[in-house]
């Protein structure tokens, strides 16, 4: 198994993690929420074998790219709160998600939104960082 | 960093892919080594010296 490629085990890596939260969401409740941890536990360990197969140029260049682009993609996303606080654009997203969270409090949709925000801000960051990089050694 | 790699290679008719086979990296890699673009660590330097059977020196150059 261990002569598997890295995209090999990054697919593993997603696909498991995906249909494990799927599995979660569905479930819902404290059972949900295991199978939810669950999900975090199985993309850390593909995801620890997929930087293993990985050579030292893709891996230079997520490293870079986390840096930097993680970086910068938290600042960004910092300095755009303001605007995506606005009323218009928070309280339908914060309404969905209280919903799909089936949450009885308005803290618990907020933080979870709050943390999903910066993630994809890095996220966004690293994508950007990863292309830019891989484009400059062509 | 320069290199004589694409030579050495072209000698021995290898493709990037082959190369990046024998040294267990990607055709990006390669190309990148290359191309100047990317610095391989040491240790990826001496197994392209071990594949050429040459040393580092006689690769690689500073620019």
């Amino acid at each position: 198994m261990t002569r598997l490629s890295a995209r090999s085990w990054r697919i593993i890596a997603a696909l498991g993690f995906w249909v494990l939260i799927i599995v979660a969401w569905t479930v819902g409740g404290s059972t949900g929420l295991a199978i939810a941890y669950t999900a975090g536990a199985w993309l850390a360990a593909f995801s620890l074998q997929a930087w293993r197969r990985q050579d030292e140029f893709e891996k230079s260049a997520q490293k870079f790219s986390w840096m930097f682009g993680g970086l910068f993609g938290l600042l960004i996303s910092l300095a755009l709160l303001p605007a995506a606080t606005q009323p218009g654009v928070i309280s339908p997203l914060i309404g969905w998600v209280a919903d799909a969270l089936q949450a009885q409090d308005p803290v618990t949709p907020a933080f979870v939104l709050g943390a999903a925000y910066i993630a994809l801000g890095q996220l966004v960051g690293f994508s950007v960082c990863w292309v830019g990089w891989h484009v400059s050694k062509r | 960093m320069k290199n004589r790699i694409r030579v050495l290679r072209a000698e021995r008719g290898w493709t990037q892919a082959d190369l990046a086979k024998l040294l267990d990296v990607s055709r990006n890699s390669v190309n990148a080594i290359e191309n100047g673009k990317y610095d391989p660590s040491l240790p990826l330097a001496f197994s392209i010296a071990g594949i050429f059977k040459m040393r580092i020196e006689d690769i690689f150059q500073k620019d």
